[in-house]
This record gives C-alpha cells, sequence and structure tokens, in this order.
C-alpha cells in the first residue's frame, strides 16, 4: 500500500503528514528463544557445577547479563509498540477524514 | 630414540634405521602433498571441486559405511540404549533433513520449510549429541561429563541465532570430522605417527589462512554449476570473503576429507582387505550374514549410479547427493563419540 500517494489522494493535494510508521526494528522471536537456551545453559552450569565456586559465579555473572539483556530486549520492544500505538492514536484524532485505518494498513504494509 | 647402540642387534638397528626413513619420507611426502594441493585448489577452485566430487564422493562414502561396519558389534547387550537412541535419531533426523532441504531447494512443490524448522531442526540435532555424549559417560569407566548439557544449550542458542550460519558451519566441520576418526587410530596403532598427524593439522590450520588472507582474485566463471558451488561454500552467508576462496577452502579440507576416508583410515585400521568382511562382527550373526554383503553391494552400485548421474547431470546430482550426504554425517556421530572417548 503506497500510503503518500493514498493521504494525497484524500487531501486533494494539499499534503497530510505521513502516519507514524510501525517499529520496524521489532526484537525477532529467534532472540528470545535465544535468550531462553542462554539463561537455560547458565542455569544449568549453576546447578550443575554448584561446588565449583569459580565456574557457578562466572556463570551467576552469565545468568544476570544474559537476563539483563532479555529484559531490556522485551521492554524496548513493548515501548517502542506502545509508543507507535499511541502516535497512531494522536495521528487519527488530528486526521479524522481518513476512511481508512491506518494501523491496519501500516501493518500490512509491514 | 635415544636406544644404546651396544644393547641392539644388527637386524633391530637396521630396522629403526628403516623407521627412521619411512618417518622422513612421510613428513616429506605429507609436505609436498599439503603444499600442491594448497596450490591447486587455490589456482582452480571451482575445477577442483568438481572433480574431487565426481571421483570421490561415492567410494569415500562406500568406504566409511564399510569401516563403520567393523565399529558396530553384532549383539548390542548393555549398548542397547546408546545404539538404539544412535539409530532412532540419525533415521529420523536424516529424513527431516532431507525434506527442509527439498523443499527449500524447490523440489517439493507446495511446501516451503521456514527458518523456525531449520532451527527447531538443529536443536534436535544438538539434543540429540548431547543426549548420546550423556549416554556414553554413563557407561564403565564412568566420566563426568555434565558440562555436555550447558555447552549444548549454549550452542543452542547460536543456531537459533544464526539458523543458516549454523548449518554453513556444519558444512565445514564435517570434514574435519575425518581428523577426529583418525586419531584414537594413530594413537593406538601407531602412536609414532602422532607427531605427523598434529603437523598435518597445523599444516591444515595454516593452509585455511592462507587461502584466507592470500589476495585472489574474485572473478568466477558464470554457469549453473560455478554459482551451485559458491552458493554451498557460503559466498552469501560470508560475503566479507569472496566466494573464490571460500570455495577453495571448502575444496581443500573435502579432498584431505576424501583422502583420510580411502586412504589413511583403512591403512590404519584394517587388519585384512575390505572385501573379505571378516572384521565386521555383524556378519557373524544369522541375519548379518546375508545382509552386510548385500548391503555392501548395493553400495557399490550405487557408486556407480552416482558416477552415471554426475556423468549426465553434474548440477542435480551434486545437489541431490548432497542433500542426502547428511545421512552419512549424522551416522558418523555416534561412532565419533564412541571412538573419540
Amino acid at each position: 500500500m503506497n500510503w503518500p500517494l493514498i493521504i494525497a489522494d484524500i487531501s486533494g493535494g494539499g499534503g497530510l503528514r505521513m502516519p507514524p510508521q510501525p517499529p520496524n526494528g521489532s526484537v525477532p522471536y529467534e532472540l528470545y528463544v535465544a535468550m531462553g537456551f542462554l539463561l537455560s545453559a547458565a542455569i544449568a552450569t549453576c546447578v550443575l557445577f554448584r561446588r565449583r565456586i569459580a565456574v557457578r559465579n562466572a556463570a551467576i555473572i552469565g545468568l544476570i547479563v544474559v537476563g539483563l539483556i532479555t529484559l531490556i530486549a522485551i521492554g524496548s520492544d513493548f515501548g517502542r509498540q506502545a509508543a507507535w500505538e499511541q502516535s497512531m492514536e494522536r495521528y487519527k484524532q488530528e486526521n479524522p477524514n481518513i476512511q481508512r485505518d491506518p494501523v491496519t494498513d501500516s501493518k500490512d504494509q509491514r | 630414540m635415544s636406544v644404546p647402540q651396544a644393547s641392539l642387534t644388527g637386524t633391530r638397528v637396521e630396522e629403526l634405521a628403516i623407521d627412521a626413513t619411512s618417518y622422513r619420507t612421510v613428513h616429506v611426502l605429507l609436505a609436498v602433498g599439503f603444499s600442491l594441493l594448497l596450490l591447486l585448489v587455490a589456482a582452480l577452485p571451482i575445477e577442483v571441486s568438481i572433480a574431487a566430487v565426481f571421483l570421490f564422493a561415492g567410494p569415500h562414502n562406500w568406504i566409511e559405511a564399510r569401516l563403520l561396519l567393523d565399529r558396530m558389534p553384532s549383539r548390542w547387550g548393555k549398548y542397547r540404549l546408546y545404539y538404539t537412541v544412535s539409530l532412532l535419531g540419525s533415521v529420523s533426523l536424516a529424513a527431516t533433513a532431507v525434506v527442509i532441504a527439498l523443499s527449500s531447494q524447490g523440489y517439493l512443490v507446495g511446501l516451503t520449510v521456514p527458518y523456525f524448522i531449520m532451527s527447531c531442526w538443529h536443536t534436535t540435532l544438538i539434543a540429540w549429541i548431547v543426549g548420546l555424549v550423556l549416554l556414553r559417560s554413563q557407561e564403565q569407566p564412568a566420566r563426568d561429563w555434565k558440562s555436555a548439557i550447558p555447552i549444548g544449550l549454549l550452542i543452542t542458542a547460536g543456531a537459533w541465532l544464526w539458523p543458516a550460519q549454523f548449518s554453513l558451519a556444519l558444512v565445514y566441520l564435517h570434514p574435519l570430522a575425518a581428523w577426529a576418526f583418525a586419531y584414537p587410530e594413530v594413537v593406538r596403532k601407531h602412536p609414532k605417527w602422532l607427531g605427523a598427524y598434529w603437523q598435518s593439522v597445523c599444516a591444515v590450520a595454516i593452509s585455511v589462512l592462507l587461502l584466507l588472507i592470500i589476495p585472489v582474485e574474485n572473478q568466477m566463471s558464470d554457469g549453473t554449476v560455478a554459482s551451485q558451488i559458491v552458493q554451498h561454500a557460503g559466498a552469501s552467508l560470508i560475503p566479507a570473503i569472496g566466494g573464490r576462496a571460500l570455495v577453495a577452502i571448502h575444496a581443500y579440507l573435502e579432498i584431505l576429507h576424501y583422502i583420510i576416508w580411502l586412504v589413511a583410515m583403512p591403512a590404519l585400521t584394517l587388519r585384512a582387505p575390505l572385501w573379505t568382511l571378516k572384521s565386521a562382527p555383524l556378519t557373524r550373526t544369522s541375519w548379518g550374514r546375508k545382509t552386510v554383503p548385500a548391503v555392501l553391494l548395493t553400495g557399490v552400485f550405487a557408486v556407480v549410479v552416482l558416477w552415471i548421474a554426475f556423468s549426465l547431470n553434474y548440477s542435480v546430482t551434486r545437489e541431490l547427493y548432497f542433500t542426502l550426504a547428511i545421512t552419512h554425517v549424522l551416522a558418523e556421530i555416534p561412532f565419533l563419540i564412541r571412538r573419540v572417548t
């Protein structure tokens, strides 16, 4: 769907501003799966090598680092999605004459 | 070797002299062989790759099957669980891998396999290998290999992050498995060759580095086969390295893999000619007496068919061969785990 053309058409060439683009840099699900395996590896190391202090401590540090990265990734993913939805709402309020649903169309476009 | 000359008989001194001469000869032969091969693959990577696969792909599979038959016990006994898991895992993984590969190559119309399925296959493969390692560790003498679990999970994470690169890593790691197979044979039967073995390993590493850093003209000949070989070597996945260098490295490793299976392994392991089958324990069972020769004869027939197919349509045959070759890659793994450990 070519949004600039549609918007130009609806607005009679007067020029509406572009709808906010969906967050195309969202975290892929593979990253979550990989993080899950990394966390499992760290937990397994902690459990299996609980008597080897150095290995266990290294695994705990790894666990914390991977856990933080996972939380940041999930947080930023949700944050970007929420920010886009908010700006989309604002866009619809500012441009009530648009018949089509830009949210759906933008998602289709993605 | 510091042996007092006075304590040796004349015959023994002659034997030692012959040993030393043959040892030096092997060193010279290895050095010359590695250098010539390096020059050859650097100059004509595509041509060498085509010729090597055409000539040696089928025979090396046959000899590999023949030598692995020597390793298969006639009665599994206490190893029943290990061999059952090995057999079920290798058959099911090979079948699914062939379906995935054929669908991605467009041979199975209407079936497209996303990366998700490929990553699931990688996960199953790693879980299977870790399971085999753990089963092996429980055999006497018991070994402490629980670290295989976190290592396996770590590799699985990598396989999910980079599925295509993981598949490519398997393509490059498989030729090196032949070196791992040869190592215990050298240690047990010819320990004096261990130095030559490690020198060869170092020579391979240096050769691969040379092929990576030597500036070669990246001009590739056009054509289906050439582009197919370049893709198989992973040119699209590692654009930083030229397609020509990747093909040269792959051809180099593949030829060494063929040489180990066709020359070194039979020389190191066989006590009787390949065709006598006396050393294969399975032939001592009632069903194996007829089945094993029948399987090996079918293998000979398959090698001849493969040569004919390569002559008729090299491109399609090569693609199908490397698709089906996953079967022998998977079959090697249980034997490798038992042999190396």
